[in-house]
C-alpha cells in the first residue's frame, strides 16, 4: 500500500513503538522482581480472588496448629496425672489388703490409717492438677481448684441411711484430725434426741455426745467435740441402740474425710419458655444452647424449627411426636425437648431456650474436628457434689474419694470387715479411672492425627497458592531476553529511519 | 507588439505565481512540526484566453487560491475513536487508583486483617480469660476497622477529586464551545468562496473540535463556511454556527412526571430526599392516596427497567409519607412535601398510581435548551452493561462520570454492605455471650429516631431494623457477691414493639429481673442499670437480635465502612469481651469458650449481604471481599483492554489523517526546487522579452 509518510507520523510512530517495547519490558521486570505473576488484581482477577481465599485458609490452618499444641499440652498433663493416680491407688490397695487381714493389730491399723490419710491428701492435690493456670478437672471453672477436703458420714445401718436421705441428707460443720466414731446408745422417738457416745481414738475411749441448736425446726444437731452433724428428726427416730461398744447390730456412724467437687458439670439442663408460660424439660447430651420455635401448633403433630447458632439460622419443617394434652416431644440436635401444653397457652411463634450446663473445654484442632481437653472431676474421681455422694455408673462403688474416705474411717477405727468392703470397692474405682485414662489417650491420638492432617492441608494450600500466584522463573527469563532483544531492534531501526532525509543530499 | 508585451505580462504573472508557490511551500516547511497544521498548496489556474488571429492565446498563470489538504471523512471517524479512547482512559485512570487500594498482592491489606481477627478469636478459645489475648484481639480488630475506614475515606476522596476534575472539564467544554462559535463568526466574515479561504481558522477550528471530542462525544454537521453544527451523539447541540450552548455541573434536580389524571387533579406533590447515592432513584406510585394516608410507591435504580425487590422476590413497596416519617430506601431517606415546601403537605398533596419522580442524589451534568430547561445528560449504564443512549456516551467526561457512578459508587456500596454485615454478625454472636465481669450499667450504641415507633418499621430510624426477628432475649441479675438473684426473658415483636415498649417490658413487675434492674431511654438509646449500686447483670440468649440491634453487650459499633469502630465498653475494659456465656444458675465459668468458638465458626459461615437494587448475596466474609477485589481487577483489566483497543484504532486513523494533511519534508524540498526552476524559467521569459524589445528597437537604426 502506497502511503504518504510525513514527518509527524514518522516521529510519532517511533515514539509509540519505543514506548510499547519498553513498557512490555517493564512489566516483565516487575514480575521478576516480585517473583509473582499476579501483581495487581487486573493481572488475573480470578486468580487474585483465589490467592486471597487461599491465604485466609492458610492463616486459619496456622491457628489450628496453635490449638493443637495447646490441646496436646492439656491432654499430656491429664494423661500423666491419671497415671500417677492409678499408681497411688495400687499403693493404697496394698495398705487396704493389710488392714483387711486379721493378723494386723490395732496399732498397726492406726499406722496404716495415717499413711492412707497422707495418700488421700496427695490424691486431692493430683485431682487439682492444672496446666499452666487452668485446672484440668474443674469443668469450665478452670480458675477453681477441683476438689476441697471435707468431712462426710457413712453408717452401717441401711434403714438409718434411707431415713437420712428421706429427711434431706445431713450437714457437717467443724473439723477433726481423726475419724469420729459415733454409737447410738439409746432411742428417742418422742424428743428425737437418742443418746449417743463418740470416740476420736478408734474406740479406745468414749465420750457422751450432746445436742445443740439446729438451724431448722424439724432438724437435730448432734455435737461431738469440735464437729457437729445436723439431720432431720425422722432420721434420728430410725436409729437402733447399741448394747455395748462391740454391738454391730446397733447404729454406728463414721465421720471421716472426703472431697467435695467445686467445679461445674455437664449434667443439668434448664428449659426457659422465652415468650410463653408453657414449661418443658429436656434430656440428652447437648453441647450448647439450642432454641426451639413452634411454627404450627394447630395440628397433631406440630411443626417446629430449631437453631443451634443463637437464632441466626433456623432449621425448619421439623415434625414433633404425637401431641397429647400434657406432652409434646420434639427432637433437636443433642436430645429431646418435651413441653407440657397444659401449663400455659401454647401458640404459634412460642420459643423455648434449652440451656445445658456446659463443663467441656473444647478446642478446634482441624477444620472438621474438635477435641475436649479437660475433664469433669466428679465424673472421674467421685467425691461429693450437690450435697450427695456422686454415683459413677449408677453406684457409689466407683466413687474413689468416698471409698478412700471410708477406708480411712475403718482403718482408724480398727474395723477389719470395713477394710475388706473398701478393698472390693477400690478395684471398681481403679477400673473406672483406667477407662477415663484410655479416653484421654484416644483423644491424644485424635489430636496427633489432626496435626498430620493440618500439616498436609497447609502444604496443599501452599502449593495451590504457588501455582496460582508465582511466576514461572524460566519462562520469565526467556521472555525478558526476548523483549530486551525486541527493544534493541526497535531502537536500531528507529535511529536508521530518523537519520534519512533529503536535506543530506541537496 | 501585442505578442511581446504579452510575453512580458505572461512572464510577470509566472513570476508572481511562482513566488506565491514558493511562499506557501516555505510556510509548509516552517510548520512541519505544528500540531493541527494542514499542508497548504496553491491552486494555479491558467489565465483568460484572448481571441487572436491564430486562435485563442493564453495570458499566463494565476495563483487562484490556497487550499489545505484535509480529509473530513477520516476526521469524522477519528473524532469518534478519540472520544471512545479518552472515555476509557479516564475510566482506567480512576480504576487503577481504586485497584491500588485493594491490591494485596505484595502487601498486607484488609483480607489479611480479617483473617488475623478470626485467628485471634481462635486463640481466645484456648485462653478465654487471658487479658493479653483479649487485648491482642482488640488491637487487631481496631487495625481491621481502621482499614475499612481508610478505604472508605480514600474512596470518598477519589469521589471529590473526580468531581473537581469533572467541574474543570465542563468549564473547558463550555470554553471550547464559545471558541468554536467565535471562529465560526470569523470564518463567516473573512471567507470569500473561491478566492479567500481562511485555512488557518479552519485548522484552528478542527483542533478545537478535536479537543472537544476528547471531552464529550461529538457529531459534526458541516454546512460550509462557518455553519458548522456540533452535536453530541445523543442529540444535544453544543455549537450551532455562531452560538454556543452550555453544560453545567450541579446538584441533581428532581424530575416530576405526573400522570394526566394527577395534573387535572392539581396535585402539588414533590418527592424529597436526604443522603446521597450514585444511582438515580425512580419512584413510581403503586397505590394512590394522600401523602401519609395509604399512598405507596416502588423504587427502580435503573430508570424503570427493573424494580427493587423485597425478601420474597416481590417488588418492595414503601409508604409515601411526609417529613415526620421518612422512609429509608437504600442510601436515601425519602419523603413527600409540596412543590414549594418540603416540610408541609396540603390537601392537594395527592398521588395517583403511575406518577413518577426521578431523584438524582448526586452532582449531575445538565444541558440547557434555548428555552432554559435543563436536560439531564449524566452518563448512565443499565444493568446489562449497555449505555443509556439518551445521555453522554463518550469522551473523558463520560469516563469520569461512569467511573464515579457505576464503578466507584458500586464499590462503595459493596464495602458498606460488607462492613454492615460484619458488624451485625459479630455483634449477634457477641451480644449473647458474657464477659468476665457483669455490667453495672450499660448504654446501647444505636439510637432510634422515635422511641414510640415499632423497632422493625423502616421509619423507626434504627439502623438494623430490617434484621430483627420475632423472639425473646434473656437477662440475668446478680447481687454484689455475684450470686444470681433472678433471670427473666423479654419477648420482642419487631412489628409491634417500640423502644419504649421494650423499656416497659424490662421494668414490668411481672418480669423477675425488674426488681433488680431499671431500663430507661437516654438520647433515644437503651440504658439498663442495676437498681442498687451493688446490683449487676448479664445478657444471655437472644433469638430476636434485640441486643445486637440496640448495641448492648456488643463488640463493634457503627454500621457502614466510614464509621465502624470498636465498642468503647470493650476497649476500656477487656473483661467485657465475651468469650463465654452465662451457664447454669447464672455461672460465668472462666474457662468457658462457647462464644469464642461460635465467633471462629463465623469465618466459614455463609452470611447475607444487602446492596440495594442487587438482591441478597450469601457468602462468607472472606469470599465477599475477594469477589470485590476480583470485580475491581476485572473492571480495570477490561478498561485497560478497551483503552488499548480504542487507542490502537485512534492512532491508525490519526496516521491516515496525517498521511493526507501533514507535511512531508522530502515533498516540500522537492517542491522548493521545482518552483525555484519555474521562477528561473519565468525570469528567463522576462529577459527574453527584453532582448526581443531591444531587437525591435534596433531595427530603426
Amino acid at each position: 500500500m502506497v502511503m504518504r509518510v510525513t514527518q509527524q507520523s514518522l516521529y510519532g510512530s517511533v515514539i509509540r513503538q519505543n514506548n510499547a517495547s519498553l513498557s512490555a519490558l517493564m512489566a516483565t521486570n516487575l514480575q521478576s522482581s516480585t517473583q509473582k505473576r499476579i501483581n495487581a488484581p487486573s493481572d488475573d482477577p480470578n486468580g487474585a480472588s483465589v490467592v486471597l481465599n487461599t491465604r485466609t485458609n492458610m492463616s486459619e490452618l496456622t491457628q489450628y496448629q496453635r490449638n493443637i499444641d495447646s490441646a496436646e499440652g492439656w491432654l499430656k498433663q491429664s494423661d500423666s496425672t491419671l497415671t500417677s493416680v492409678s499408681t497411688l491407688i495400687t499403693s493404697i490397695k496394698a495398705y487396704a489388703e493389710q488392714g483387711a487381714t486379721g493378723s494386723v493389730t490395732d496399732a498397726n491399723r492406726e499406722e496404716i490409717g495415717s499413711a492412707v490419710r497422707q495418700y488421700f491428701e496427695q490424691l486431692i492435690s493430683l485431682a487439682n492438677t492444672s496446666y499452666g493456670d487452668y485446672a484440668l478437672f474443674s469443668g469450665q471453672m478452670t480458675d477453681t481448684a477441683a476438689f476441697e477436703q471435707t468431712l462426710w458420714m457413712n453408717s452401717n445401718d441401711t434403714a438409718f441411711d434411707t431415713q437420712v436421705e428421706a429427711g434431706g441428707g445431713f450437714t457437717i460443720q467443724g473439723d477433726t484430725e481423726a475419724t469420729i466414731l459415733v454409737q447410738f446408745t439409746g432411742t428417742d422417738t418422742v424428743g428425737h434426741q437418742p443418746a449417743f457416745q463418740y470416740s476420736t481414738d478408734g474406740g479406745s475411749t468414749w465420750t457422751n455426745g450432746s445436742y445443740g441448736t439446729a438451724s431448722a425446726p424439724a432438724n437435730q444437731q448432734m455435737v461431738m467435740g469440735g464437729v457437729t452433724i445436723e439431720m432431720a428428726d425422722g432420721a434420728l427416730d430410725a436409729v437402733t441402740a447399741c448394747a455395748d461398744e462391740d454391738d454391730t447390730e446397733g447404729t454406728w456412724m463414721w465421720i471421716r474425710p472426703s472431697a467435695v467437687y467445686k467445679g461445674n458439670s455437664n449434667d443439668d439442663i434448664t428449659v426457659t419458655g422465652a415468650n410463653t408460660n408453657v414449661t418443658g424439660t429436656a434430656t440428652g447430651d447437648f453441647s450448647g444452647n439450642v432454641m426451639v420455635r413452634m411454627d404450627d401448633t394447630s395440628g397433631s403433630p406440630c411443626i417446629y424449627s430449631y437453631s443451634v447458632d443463637g437464632g441466626t439460622t433456623w432449621v425448619g419443617n421439623q415434625t414433633s411426636g404425637a401431641v397429647t394434652a400434657t406432652s409434646i416431644t420434639m427432637a433437636v440436635p443433642g436430645g429431646i425437648l418435651e413441653i407440657d401444653p397444659s401449663t400455659g397457652a401454647l401458640s404459634d411463634g412460642d420459643q423455648f431456650f434449652i440451656q445445658p450446663s456446659t463443663a467441656d473445654v473444647a478446642m478446634t484442632v482441624s477444620p472438621t474436628d474438635s477435641v475436649v481437653v479437660n475433664g469433669v472431676g466428679k465424673d472421674i474421681f467421685g467425691g461429693i457434689y450437690n450435697d450427695e455422694a456422686v454415683e459413677i455408673e449408677g453406684s457409689v462403688e466407683g466413687n474413689l474419694f468416698e471409698t478412700m474416705g471410708k477406708l480411712i474411717g475403718y482403718l482408724e477405727t480398727n474395723n477389719q470387715q470395713g477394710c475388706q468392703e473398701a478393698l472390693d470397692q477400690i478395684a471398681a474405682s481403679q477400673e473406672h479411672l483406667l477407662t477415663v485414662a484410655a479416653s484421654v489417650g484416644a483423644r491424644e491420638n485424635r489430636v496427633a492425627s489432626a496435626d498430620t492432617m493440618v500439616q498436609n492441608l497447609y502444604e496443599n494450600s501452599n502449593t495451590t497458592l504457588s501455582n496460582v500466584e508465582d511466576a514461572d522463573l524460566t519462562a520469565l527469563i526467556t521472555t525478558l531476553a526476548q523483549q530486551e532483544l525486541a527493544y534493541q531492534a526497535v531502537l536500531k531501526s528507529s535511529s536508521t529511519v530518523m537519520q534519512l532525509s533529503l536535506v543530506n543530499y541537496i | 507588439m501585442a505578442g511581446i508585451s504579452s510575453i512580458l505580462s505572461i512572464g510577470q504573472s509566472a513570476l508572481s505565481a511562482t513566488q506565491t508557490c514558493l511562499q506557501v511551500t516555505s510556510n509548509n516547511i516552517a510548520n512541519v512540526d505544528t500540531d493541527g497544521y494542514s499542508r497548504q498548496s496553491v491552486v494555479l489556474k491558467d489565465g483568460y484566453y484572448v481571441s487572436g488571429s491564430p486562435g485563442q492565446l493564453g495570458s499566463g498563470v494565476i495563483a487562484q487560491e490556497v487550499v489545505r489538504a484535509h480529509d473530513s471523512f477520516i476526521e469524522a471517524q477519528y473524532l469518534q475513536k478519540l472520544s471512545a479512547r479518552d472515555r476509557f482512559q479516564a475510566l482506567y485512570n480512576g480504576l487503577s487508583s481504586v485497584q491500588n487500594l485493594v491490591n494485596e498482592s505484595n502487601t498486607k491489606g484488609l483480607n489479611s486483617s480479617l483473617s488475623t481477627f478470626f485467628d485471634d478469636w481462635g486463640d481466645l478459645t484456648t485462653y478465654p480469660d487471658s487479658t493479653a489475648t483479649r487485648q491482642t484481639m482488640l488491637d487487631d480488630t481496631e487495625t481491621l476497622l481502621s482499614l475499612y475506614r481508610s478505604m472508605a475515606d480514600s474512596m470518598n476522596q477519589m469521589e471529590d477529586e473526580i468531581n473537581e476534575a469533572i467541574a474543570a472539564d465542563v468549564d473547558t467544554v463550555n470554553a471550547l464551545a464559545k471558541d468554536i462559535a467565535d471562529i465560526n463568526a470569523q470564518i463567516n466574515k473573512t471567507e470569500v468562496e473561491g478566492q479567500n479561504i481562511p485555512n488557518g481558522l479552519y485548522d484552528l477550528r478542527d483542533q478545537k473540535i478535536r479537543d472537544l471530542s476528547s471531552l464529550v462525544d461529538v457529531n459534526v454537521i458541516d454546512n460550509g463556511k462557518g455553519n458548522v453544527t456540533v452535536n453530541t451523539n445523543a442529540g444535544q447541540t453544543v455549537v450551532d454556527g455562531m452560538s454556543a450552548y452550555e453544560f453545567t455541573f450541579e446538584p441533581g434536580k428532581t424530575v416530576r412526571q405526573m400522570t394526566q389524571a394527577s395534573k387535572t387533579a392539581g396535585s402539588d406533590a414533590q418527592a424529597y430526599y436526604d443522603g446521597k447515592d450514585s444511582s438515580e432513584y425512580t419512584l413510581e406510585v403503586v397505590s394512590g392516596g394522600t401523602v401519609g394516608a395509604g399512598a405507596t410507591f416502588r423504587v427502580s435504580l435503573d430508570g424503570g427497567k427493573s424494580w427493587v425487590k423485597d425478601d420474597n422476590g416481590n417488588d418492595a413497596v414503601y409508604a409515601a409519607d411526609d417529613n415526620t416519617a421518612k422512609v429509608r430506601v437504600g442510601n436515601l431517606d425519602i419523603w413527600f412535601g409540596t412543590e414549594s415546601d418540603p416540610d408541609t403537605t396540603t390537601a392537594s398533596t395527592t398521588l395517583l398510581a403511575g406518577d413518577k419522580f426521578t431523584l438524582v442524589p448526586k452532582k449531575a451534568l445538565y444541558w440547557y435548551t434555548t428555552a432554559g430547561t435543563p436536560v439531564n445528560v449524566t452518563p448512565q449504564q443499565y444493568a446489562d452493561g449497555k449505555d443509556n443512549a439518551a445521555r453522554l456516551t463518550g469522551g473523558a467526561l463520560a469516563g469520569a462520570f461512569l467511573f464515579r457512578d457505576e464503578s466507584l459508587g458500586d464499590y462503595q456500596n459493596t464495602l458498606d454492605a460488607m462492613a454492615n454485615t460484619m458488624v451485625w454478625e459479630v455483634n449477634r454472636i457477641h451480644s449473647q455471650g458474657s464477659g468476665l465481669t457483669a455490667f453495672n450499667s450499660v448504654q446501647g450504641t444505636y439510637s432510634v429516631a422515635d422511641p414510640n415507633v415499632a423497632l422493625g418499621d423502616p421509619t423507626s430510624g434504627l439502623t438494623f431494623s430490617s434484621r430483627l426477628a420475632s423472639g425473646a432475649a434473656m437477662l440475668y441479675a446478680y447481687d454484689s457477691a455475684g450470686t444470681l438473684q433472678a433471670s427473666g426473658s423479654i419477648t420482642v415483636d419487631p412489628d409491634a414493639d417500640s423502644l419504649q415498649d421494650i423499656v416497659d417490658k424490662i421494668n414490668d413487675v411481672a418480669n423477675p429481673v425488674s426488681a433488680y434492674l431499671t431500663a430507661s431511654i437516654v438520647n433515644n438509646q437503651l440504658v439498663v442499670s442495676g437498681a442498687a449500686t451493688t446490683s449487676s447483670f448479664r445478657f444471655g440468649d437472644d433469638s430476636s437480635g434485640l441486643y445486637a440491634a440496640l448495641g448492648v453487650n456488643t463488640l463493634l459499633a457503627g454500621s457502614s465502612a466510614e464509621d465502624v469502630s470498636v465498642n468503647a465498653v470493650a476497649t476500656n475494659n477487656t473483661d467485657y469481651v465475651c468469650a463465654g456465656h452465662v451457664g447454669l444458675n447464672g455461672l460465668l465459668a472462666t474457662g468457658d469458650n462457647t462464644t469464642a468458638l461460635a465467633m471462629t465458626a463465623l469465618e466459614n459461615k455463609n452470611v447475607d449481604f444487602y446492596v440495594v437494587g442487587k438482591g441478597t448475596d450469601s457468602q462468607t466474609l472472606t469470599q465477599y471481599y475477594s469477589s470485590l477485589v476480583s470485580d475491581v481487577g476485572a473492571d480495570t483489566a477490561s478498561a485497560s483492554y478497551q483503552l488499548s483497543y480504542q487507542g490502537a484504532l485512534a492512532s491508525q486513523l490519526e496516521e491516515q489523517q496525517l498521511a493526507v494533511s501533514a507535511v512531508s519534508l522530502d515533498e516540500e524540498l522537492t517542491n522548493l526546487i521545482r518552483f525555484q526552476h519555474s521562477y528561473q524559467a519565468a525570469a528567463k521569459l522576462i529577459s527574453t522579452a527584453d532582448s526581443l524589445f531591444e531587437t525591435i528597437l534596433g531595427l530603426k537604426n
